[in-house]
């Protein structure tokens, strides 16, 4: 390094490293300037100048210094390692690689890059290079643990794990018999539960147990050893002693689920799908009793057995089940009963056991067959319970009914008023849920949780700006307002997103649909430090875990629905770009060229006005906000806090395809994928990929109404296309031709008889009716009255349960806005649209935007409570919060 | 009711969830990523049946003081989960693991002065004890008690019941952050920069 130099100029070069190094930048620059003034054209000072400014924000300068660098000197391998690492640190790895790969040429075997490579190639899953790399590293330095251990993952991870197997053995035979000394004995043992994990993935199960009992004095993690040697047993067919062993662990945690399923699977009592005969069933019920004896504080072993109890061993278990918990006032009574509502009839009988609780302790203050009263809570308990068992069954009249009475009963409860807005919610009350959850918001400001689940109400019912203030009370980090995005806050950013899209704001819900993918983003960065940091602690088997968590981010459902999001925003602003830009671009046709000359350079002066005053801002901030540590926190002004830029794309449906290309790579079995796949391609157009797009729905659910809808718009789409000219359109047709006949749907039937056959199979649901109601107005546009008929003649089946207090219809609410939304703005037909209104308010009584006679559109109920809001974001907290007379308490409340 | 297990990877993202929807310290992924991957055995989670994850501890081992000790950095139990005994069967099973894994001579943790309920649930159920007062240990300018519980070798983990878990979060300061490293970190965002810190360490 800097081997050109005269002397003093290459002592001043080390220098410049050792600052890039301890990170004292303005030294590093002052040096490398004092070289450059004697050597102007020194290549591999230029280079280290460029890197120094890279690190003080001087991006464009450290590029142009770098490239200037390499030029003047490229036989250097600092160069072209410099050059990698400004790729580095820009997140361009495959460029950082390739200069990497140029330093080795000339330096091959400099330990430092070939190090630095080996993360990149970890870090891009370029397995094959990383095998080749570690390889290199530990030839040249065997006495390095790390180097074993690098070598060892590298091939695990390359899909050969008995190579990894062996090199770690031959690793633990360079070591001595004592090893490892006490400060080494986590990291070793570490080790040796990945070798064991590595025999088991490769099958050699026998190995993998003899190694394990060998080396157990070694390995300190004793729950990891147990856990390892049981599922060894399992997979060896030692079932009676991995069951004991199961008992052991089951003494150690009994509440841990998995070991309750693996005694059951080593005792042959194990089902996947909860499936038992009755011989099965008592010796199960048998099991469970003498382990709720062996483990009393454990809750799973009682309530493990009301998922296999049938008929009046189940009511009677479940009884006994719920009466403690009532009393206790256990407040996720509900949400751990509810997963029984999926098994056939079990739904009737809870809810005969508890109106026959309630019935008793309304009636006598106690159980039914007990003569000790019970104390009054638990009856409030019971209707808590009983209301939210009727919102699971969509008797919300009921559900409603019952949660007033408790809080009547107790009006003191947060819980209750929780529980009543996710009632109204379901109702289609979105903005009375909305004030009842602040309402039970203002009962206790100092929990966050209860303030989350407000603004998450807030912004289902599209107060979007009053949600963010009250979100903001907890997300205060020194003087900076809202650190929400900083902390990765994804629900918040989804739900404001989704909010922002309905409201048709496309930009603030793009902008915060894209925060979420940035999130994600970062997180597939965060692991970059990991590679190195994990050979070092040893926690290989973690570290491979995360790998694989990494490989499949993003599927992730917050992914999806961000993805998801922002496809949908690029599908609106393709099918209606953004008034601005288009009347932007007719005023400027009007102008003269010169004037437009002159617009253009004001319009770029005010921007550079508006970003100088952003910078100074946050310098300010900057100043003001020096931490403990003497630390200055940087905070970027957001330059585009309204995501008015993301609306300026020049082709919205390209943006679309980056997000569309993750969906499909990471999702391609959710129906939701492809319907923006065939969305975006049939407006590209791109008929092939958007044929593709069917094909993959009908793939996935041919029954669904959207797959449906998607195959008549398809075939009605081409059919209706020009004859084809070029020998492209040609080919298009020719393949759409051979494949129609595999379509059975299609194959040799028309549109309107398939769309006919589809009604047939699926008459009763309102959904595919409408589905088809819709299909056949595309197909024949003068058939209108006859699809507004067959949406008409749905019927609301009443679906009969054993309860006394009524009958619920089996159409949902969010399906009958569809469908309005449908006879309104599709159909076009008013009439209809408002006689569908009127109708399905009946069977949602609550819900506003159907304008229900008991919803808050219609009589203020649910509004005049304590913590009044107005609908957007005009409410003062301060005001409202001293209603209730806590005004100090919010006060103190910064947190 | 609820499952209590050894948290994974895939824990993480639902981790960070249930943290922000409870608490109001809370931390980037990385930091979350940085636990696990430096002791697996120290984090654990409450699974409900449907799979949500309603609760969790994070925690950490000091291992350059001078005593090896354990360091609970945040617990949370979401408040419709209250009552089940979560906090305590959280903190029991990181506690277990401190010491049998690492060996730890006792365990650490911050709590706001005016959190009531989760410090009852310290003292009166856990055994943590006050072991100093740490001044504006919070951004906002509260004080902490800094507790300690003694963990002795080889007590069983007892399933104490019934007292009343709320959520609460510890901010941890980065000063005193172990495996090499050792910068100290920003008060604030202590989260993030504790983890960046130790791993800038070069191999």
């Amino acid at each position: 390094m800097g081997a050109s130099l005269p002397p003093k100029e290459a002592n001043l070069f080390k220098l410049i490293v050792k600052s890039y190094e301890t990170k004292q930048y303005k030294k590093g620059l002052k040096a490398a300037d004092a070289i450059l003034k004697k050597f102007p054209e020194h290549g591999e000072t230029l280079s280290m100048k460029g890197l120094t400014l890279n690190c003080m924000d001087r991006k464009p300068e450290a590029y142009e210094l770098v490239r200037l660098g390499l030029k003047n000197d490229l036989k250097s391998h600092v160069c072209w390692h410099v050059y990698g690492l400004l790729y580095r640190s820009d997140r361009e790895y495959r460029e950082a690689i390739k200069c990497y790969r140029n330093a080795l040429r000339i330096d091959p075997d400099n330990i430092e890059i070939l190090r630095d490579l080996s993360l990149l190639q970890a870090q891009m899953r370029d397995l094959a290079g990383f095998v080749e790399t570690r390889q290199r590293l530990l030839s040249l330095k065997p006495n390095h643990r790390m180097n074993w251990i690098g070598f060892a993952v590298s091939h695990h991870l390359n899909l050969n794990a008995s190579k990894a197997i062996d090199i770690l053995e031959a690793y633990e035979g360079t070591l001595e018999d004592d090893y490892p000394p006490d400060n080494e004995r986590g990291e070793h043992s570490e080790m040796l539960l990945y070798k064991v994990s590595l025999l088991e993935d490769c099958g050699s199960l026998e190995r993998a147990h003899e190694e394990l009992q060998r080396k157990e004095i070694k390995i300190v993690d004793r729950l990891s050893y147990k856990e390892q040697e049981v599922s060894l047993l399992v997979k060896l067919n030692r079932l009676e002693e991995a069951a004991k062993l199961y008992r052991m662990l089951l003494s150690m945690n009994p509440d841990n689920y998995k070991y309750y399923e693996g005694l059951q699977k080593c005792l042959g009592l194990y089902s996947e799908k909860g499936q038992y005969s009755v011989n099965e069933i008592e010796q199960l019920d048998a099991l469970y009793k003498s382990l709720q004896q062996e483990y009393k504080w454990s809750s799973a072993a009682k309530r493990i057995p009301l998922d296999f109890l049938q008929g009046e061993k189940f009511r009677e278990a479940a009884d006994n089940y719920i009466r403690p918990l009532l009393t206790k006032g256990v407040p996720s009574l509900f949400s751990d009963l509810s997963p029984l509502y999926d098994q056939p009839g079990k739904a009737d009988i809870l809810e005969k056991l508890i109106l026959d609780l309630e019935d008793s302790i309304s009636k006598t203050g106690g159980y039914p067959g007990k003569t000790e009263k019970e104390p009054p809570c638990t009856f409030m308990w019971t209707l808590f319970l009983v209301a939210q068992h009727y919102d699971r069954r969509s008797q919300f009249s009921t559900a409603l009914e019952k949660i007033d009475e408790a809080i009547n009963h107790t009006p003191t409860v947060i819980d209750l008023y929780s529980a009543k807005s996710r009632i109204l919610k379901h109702a289609g009350d979105l903005k009375a849920a909305a004030a009842l959850a602040d309402e039970a918001r203002c009962m206790d400001l100092a929990d966050r949780y209860i303030n989350s689940e407000c603004v998450k109400r807030m912004l289902q019912a599209d107060q979007v700006t009053l949600a963010e203030k009250t979100a903001v009370l907890f997300t205060k980090d020194g003087d900076q307002h809202n650190n929400l995005y900083d902390m990765q806050c994804m629900w918040y950013e989804l739900a404001s997103g989704e909010s922002y899209f309905r409201q048709g704001d496309l930009g603030r819900s793009l902008k915060k649909f894209l925060a979420v993918e940035k999130h994600y983003a970062d997180i597939t960065e965060d692991q970059f430090d990991f590679h190195s940091y994990c050979l070092r602690k040893m926690t290989l088997r973690t570290y491979v875990e995360m790998l694989k968590f990494q490989d499949r981010l993003h599927s992730q459902s917050y992914f999806q629905k961000a993805a998801a999001g922002a496809i949908r925003c690029y599908i609106k602003l393709f099918d209606a770009p953004s008034k601005s830009a288009t009347e932007e671009d007719e005023e400027m046709s009007k102008l003269l060229p010169s004037q437009k000359k002159k617009l253009r350079q004001k319009q770029r002066k005010a921007e550079a006005r508006a970003k100088k005053e952003a910078e100074s801002k946050s310098e300010e901030t900057t100043t003001s906000n020096v931490s403990k540590s003497g630390k200055k926190q940087v905070k970027a002004v957001d330059p585009d806090p309204n995501g008015e830029k993301l609306l300026q794309v020049e082709d919205p449906m390209m943006e679309a395809t980056k997000y569309l290309k993750l969906l499909q790579k990471n999702s391609a079995d959710t129906l939701e994928t492809h319907l923006l796949s065939f969305e975006v391609n049939m407006r590209k157009p791109k008929i092939l990929l958007a044929f593709q797009a069917v094909k993959n729905l009908l793939r996935l659910d041919a029954e669904n109404p959207d797959s449906h809808r998607c195959l008549i718009r398809f075939f009605s789409k081409v059919s209706s296309m020009p004859a084809p000219v070029s020998d492209a359109e040609r080919l298009v047709c020719n393949v759409l031709e051979a494949e129609r006949p595999s379509i059975s749907q299609v194959h040799e039937k028309s549109l309107m008889d398939a769309n006919m056959s589809f009604l047939k199979k699926h008459e009763a649901s309102l959904m595919h009716r409408t589905a088809v109601a819709e299909m056949l107005h595309l197909l024949e546009p003068n058939k209108k009255s006859e699809a507004v008929k067959l949406i008409e003649e749905s019927s609301n089946d009443m679906i009969s349960t054993n309860g006394a207090l009524g009958r619920i219809g089996q159409w949902k609410l969010k399906d009958c806005i569809a469908v309005h939304k449908l006879l309104e703005n599709v159909l076009h037909d008013n009439d209809a649209a408002s006689r569908w209104k009127t109708r399905c308010a009946e069977y949602f009584p609550h819900s506003v935007y159907l304008e229900g006679s008991q919803s808050s559109a219609v009589s203020n109920a649910y509004l005049n409570t304590s913590c009044e809001n107005s609908e957007n974001g005009s409410a003062n907290h301060t005001g409202s919060v001293s209603i209730n007379g806590n005004l100090e308490t919010f006060k103190d409340l910064k947190i | 009711m609820v499952c209590i297990r050894k948290a994974t990877v895939d824990d993480l993202l639902q981790m960070q969830a249930c943290n922000l929807l409870c608490l109001p310290e809370n931390y980037q992924m990385k930091y979350y990523l940085y636990h696990i991957l430096s002791w697996p055995q120290l984090l654990y989670v409450a699974e409900d049946y449907n799979g949500k994850i309603v609760g969790y501890v994070l925690a950490k081992m000091e291992e350059e003081s001078s005593e090896c000790h354990g360091h609970i950095t945040s617990l949370a139990v979401l408040r419709t989960h209250r009552k089940l005994g979560l906090a305590t069967k959280l903190m029991s099973a990181a506690q277990a693991a401190m010491e049998h894994v690492y060996g730890s001579e006792y365990v650490s943790l911050h709590v706001r002065k005016s959190n009531r309920a989760a410090f009852r649930l310290y003292t009166e159920t856990l055994g943590y004890q006050i072991h100093d007062i740490e001044a504006k240990y919070y951004a906002d300018g509260e004080d902490a008690y800094d507790m300690r519980k003694q963990l002795k070798a080889k007590s069983g983990h007892g399933h104490s019941h019934g007292h009343s878990g709320h959520g609460h979060g510890h901010h941890h300061h980065g000063g005193d952050c172990c495996s090499g490293g050792g910068r100290s970190g920003e008060a604030g965002k202590a989260g993030k920069a504790a983890a960046t810190a130790s791993l800038q360490t070069v191999e």
